[in-house]
């Protein structure tokens, strides 16, 4: 099996000015990108620039994410940045043009005659700055529901924060926790999707949300809110020779309702799979743990089980269990997982685009897909085959971001659910790709 | 903030980075013109390190003494850790060593005097140790020991023949061992008296530079809380507290009256503090908190003699112990058979041993109880009141309500917001409405603002018994003693801190007839103390020592300013990011 990547007509206008991540909308066809200190946001429909968020920041604007779970007249987004900051901004425009899907009569570069005072109302406000990190944000990421916002910093620590004024229509929000067991710089965050598996491990103790976070420390964190506003560190992932630059869960349904994978990138030059690894449920009580929780299982792999004095008993077990093909020469910056297909592409400092697909155990070039055929084996690790690369994507310009993103343009065959790739460089070009596989 | 600092996470190498806030007039005109090792620019004179001279030749390096740093974020965190090691169990024992230690002696007619003077080094050492210290060491212990047990333990070894004494190169023990809660009993008295009002006249300062706090009152006896406001969020200090905190009025205390008392200067007097966090160690080394406030006698303005010379944390108890070869679980348990000297003047001795100890209730909570007891008092003012109690968003937040019989009035509202998350929330309530300065017509929710009188804020979760200076239930000490097969965990941090916790309470009383000693006595107490005692020896120290009261028992904030984040050139900007570790990408 293989793949071709073929590029399409970059995103207009080029932004000259480096760009960081290109964030699409859950559903919208909407492509917000993190560029010097703003967000311009573009169309998937017309792939052009829709809007702007401009001020409201007065360093870098690394980091972007649009806020799910709104009613449908709503449309916000958080930035994250250097300034140590995060930003709330609302679109006060109507949405009917962006809802529709349908290709947007006005190009908004140009205003047109007599339209411009509609437009100028239209736009992005800054209602709220979260602040509180002591320096540089660097990604910030909504819990599937939208209740929680994750923040990390090079201050070392991750803050979860929630809106507790959303009765009230009001935007007041509070700091629920700060988690400071990362030893160094938090590059990343990202929520578990809300997948059927996704309960799985909770053991009844803990709530459904489950965070993870990646650092310049090699390491990767698993968090989980353990009562009442208390969120533990549960596991750390070790392995990774350098910076975790980033992580993100699979996003598709698991055979077996299996709790979802977390893909890995570093600057080590390699990509990884991790996986919880889930203990049967044992009857009675395997120690006193004074917490009444009836599998035991919670503390196997401390008490119980072989002690690991090397670290900390923490309290679930994840293994490495894929490392992908060895493609990049130089350091990972941005990978992701497709929701669709599962097909997983990579990209980095050596501008080279990868495309990588998974092989069930028994050697057939079978995609790992939703719908399962083939009989999952528990013990054999599916392997991961590249299916084709991109070299200089952008040219001799480093690559920061790549994403699946949904087609909505005219030339997709099934918009709404035809994938491509959107990559986001250096260069200030956002450049889409076309995936075709055999 | 370093509110959970320990002197083992050191792993940054230490250069105070290009943005430290201290002046940039203390440095030499001449930069030079290769980026020179940061350790020829900025030396660091480190407190308390003897005979560290700087380069000699070359003009006046910087100086940084822990007295500047004041944990703003120009420096690298663990060059404040470092300054702040230094106030360790080594120089304890090194201070200890420095000459023959100086005796009180006090002769039939009662008259005190001092021996041992001719020795310029000469010191008298006077230590002060910390409930929460004893409740910890009480629970290293196991087998039910209680703090008290624990407290005798301490006094042991500080001041009995097998203990310090025992070795060292002139025998040096302690003087007096001293309890904290003594000075907490004032500190709570006037922290009341400062939210409620009445009482004693409010002393004020001679001028207006410091105002009176105003609501909501924020309690101000955690350093690593005060340096975080300080530093991060200015906008809150006209709300905290002027009122000492318990450690920094024994410090006074001590140094005032013994000085006077017994015709000594305040450096003759060596104050040992043990406390539950290192971040006491930054309050003892605060410039407020030294005899240049106080000491103005002969128009000479003091030298800077710290009312706490040095403070150990709980933990390096056992490194104290372990560099002289003493076990300190095999000390005896029961009172020391050496007497304390009588101090040198009857009431405050009866104010520093009482005859009986009391202990709090559990509601007070292990951080010294301010808010319990403003909550009594408030009752007490208000006969047939009560205190309801409600439960925030998570352990560590709680609101209190004194209300009336009904319900329906309410007296006096309060909360208690422990941990960095919470003081976030706590912070941002309090910031000032700024219009919006960004063109993005940034719009800040209007802010409901604060309906409490007063907060009682803490950084650590949990309150001081769990501070970071405590032992912890990983420590190597307490996995040999408990025999755990693999490291603790979460669980077994939890079940520790219970017993803490426990050890703290742990009284002859019931908790019941604690909690009614709280409601007031008939003879005037509340929470088993008694205010008015409490004012009497306040006034009658400030006359022995002939200094006003104010000076003596309230101290002011500063704002630390600092020029990370501002506008700086361009230039300066490639200088900080090429000092920054990680390269700020």
């Amino acid at each position: 099996m293989g793949a071709k990547i073929e590029p399409l007509p970059p995103f207009t206008p080029d932004l000259y000015q480096r760009a960081w991540a290109s964030v699409p909308h859950p559903t919208l066809p909407l492509l917000a990108t993190a560029h010097a200190n703003s967000v311009t946001v573009f169309s998937l429909s017309t792939l052009s620039k829709h809007s702007a968020l401009t001020g409201g920041h007065s360093r870098s604007v690394r980091t972007v994410t649009w806020q799910p779970g709104l009613k449908s007249h709503q449309l916000r987004l958080v930035t994250g940045s250097f300034d140590a900051s995060a930003g709330l901004w609302s679109w006060n425009g109507d949405n009917n043009e962006v809802t529709s899907g349908e290709r947007l009569e006005v190009d908004v570069t140009k205003p047109q005659e007599g339209e411009e005072e509609e437009e100028a109302k239209e736009d992005w406000e800054f209602n709220l700055v979260l602040e509180g990190h002591e320096n540089e944000i660097k990604s910030v990421a909504f819990s599937p529901s939208g209740q929680f916002l994750a923040t990390c910093s090079r201050d070392k620590t991750v803050w979860i924060w929630e809106d507790v004024g959303v009765e009230d229509d009001d935007d007041e929000w509070e700091t629920l926790a700060v988690l400071n067991d990362h030893d160094a710089d938090v590059k990343a965050v990202a929520w578990a999707p809300d997948v059927p598996g996704r309960t799985k491990g909770a053991r009844g103790k803990y709530s459904a949300d489950v965070l993870a976070s990646a650092s310049y420390d090699n390491t990767v964190r698993i968090w989980r809110e353990e009562g009442e506003g208390e969120w533990v560190c549960v596991a750390c992932l070790e392995g990774h020779n350098g910076t975790v630059w980033g992580l993100q869960f699979e996003s598709c349904p698991r055979r077996g309702d299996k709790f979802p994978r977390l893909l890995t990138w570093s600057a080590d030059g390699s990509i990884r799979i991790w996986s919880l690894k889930e203990e049967p449920e044992e009857e009675g009580e395997e120690a006193d743990t004074g917490s009444g929780a009836t599998a035991g299982s919670i503390f196997r792999s401390g008490l119980g089980g072989i002690p690991n004095t090397m670290r900390r008993s923490l309290r679930e077990d994840w293994e490495c269990t894929a490392v992908l093909p060895k493609v990049h020469t130089r350091e990972i910056y941005s990978a992701t997982w497709s929701a669709k297909t599962g097909m997983i592409a990579s990209t980095g400092s050596d501008g080279t685009i990868a495309l990588y697909a998974e092989v069930e155990a028994d050697g057939d070039t079978e995609m790992a897909n939703t719908a399962a055929d083939a009989e999952t084996k528990d013990s054999a690790s599916p392997a991961w085959k590249v299916l084709t690369t991109v070299p200089v994507a952008h040219g001799p310009y480093e690559i920061n971001h790549i994403t699946w993103c949904k087609r909505f343009d005219s030339g997709a065959e099934r918009k709404g659910e035809e994938e491509m790739l959107v990559t986001t460089g250096d260069d200030g070009v956002i450049r889409p790709w076309k995936v075709t596989t055999q | 903030m370093s509110a959970i600092l320990s002197a083992d996470a050191l792993n940054d190498f230490i250069t105070p980075g290009v943005a430290c806030i201290k002046p940039v007039e203390t440095l030499p005109t001449a930069a030079p013109t290769a980026p020179a090792e940061s350790s020829l620019e900025h030396e660091v004179i480190l407190d308390g390190a003897p005979g560290s001279q700087s380069q000699s030749g070359s003009a006046a390096p910087a100086q940084i003494s822990l007295t500047d740093c004041l944990a703003c974020s120009g420096c690298v965190t663990s060059a404040e850790a470092v300054l702040v090691s230094l106030q360790s169990h080594n120089e304890v024992l090194s201070v200890l060593d420095e000459a023959p230690a100086l005796h009180v002696v006090t002769d039939g007619g009662g008259q005190v005097t001092v021996e041992g003077l001719q020795n310029p080094s000469s010191k008298l050492f006077v230590v002060s140790v910390s409930p929460q210290t004893r409740a910890s060491l009480a629970a290293a212990c196991g087998n039910d020991t209680t703090e008290q047990q624990a407290g005798h333990m301490i006094e042991q070894l500080f001041m009995g023949e097998h203990g310090l004494r025992g070795g060292g190169k002139h025998g040096n023990g302690f003087t007096w061992v001293l309890d904290t809660n003594t000075a907490r009993e004032a500190c709570l008295v006037l922290g009341s008296d400062e939210v409620l009002g009445g009482g004693m006249k409010q002393p004020k300062p001679k001028d207006d530079s410091n105002k009176p706090a105003t609501p909501p009152i924020l309690t101000s006896s955690c350093p690593g809380w005060v340096c975080y406001a300080e530093k991060t969020h200015p906008y809150v200090l006209p709300h905290l507290s002027r009122v000492k905190s318990p450690q920094a009025l024994m410090g006074t205390l001590l140094k005032t009256t013994l000085s006077r008392k017994l015709g000594i200067s305040p450096e003759r007097i060596w104050h040992l503090a043990i406390m539950p966090c290192f971040d006491k160690k930054l309050e003892a080394s605060r410039e407020e908190l030294t005899d240049a406030v106080w000491k103005t006698e002969d128009g000479q303005p003091g030298m800077g003699v710290r009312d706490v010379d040095c403070v150990i944390t709980t933990k390096e108890i056992f490194m104290l112990v372990a560099s002289r070869g003493i076990d300190f679980f095999s000390i005896p348990n029961v009172a020391s058979p050496v007497q304390q000297p009588p101090f040198p003047d009857p009431t405050i001795q009866r104010f520093l041993f009482p005859s009986n100890a009391k202990k709090q209730s559990r509601s007070a909570g292990t951080s010294g109880g301010n808010l319990h007891f403003i909550l009594h008092d408030v009752q007490s003012r208000n006969p047939d009141s009560r205190i309801e109690t409600v439960r925030g968003r998570n352990a560590d937040v709680v609101e209190y309500k004194v209300v009336d019989s009904t319900g329906k009035t309410v007296f006096f509202e309060a909360a208690r917001y422990y941990g960095f998350r919470n003081i976030q929330n706590l912070v941002r309530k309090l910031k000032p409405q700024t219009g919006s300065r960004l063109p993005g017509s940034a719009k800040r929710p209007a802010g409901k603002g604060l309906k409490f009188k007063y907060v009682e804020v803490m950084a650590c979760p949990g309150g001081c018994t769990n501070g970071g200076g405590q032992v912890k239930v990983d420590d190597q000490i307490i996995i040999d003693r408990k025999g755990f097969e693999a490291k603790p965990g979460p669980q077994e941090q939890k079940a520790w801190l219970a017993e803490v916790d426990e050890a703290y309470f742990s009284a002859d009383e019931p908790e019941s007839e604690l909690e009614k000693a709280n409601n007031g006595g008939l003879d005037g107490t509340i929470c088993g103390i008694s205010p008015s005692n409490i004012r009497d020896t306040l006034v009658h120290w400030s006359s022995i020592t002939g200094i006003d009261l104010y000076r003596l028992a309230y101290t002011s904030y500063r704002e630390v300013i600092s020029d990370v984040g501002k506008e700086i050139t361009d230039t300066e900007r490639v200088v900080q990011i090429a000092g920054k570790i990680g390269g700020g990408w």
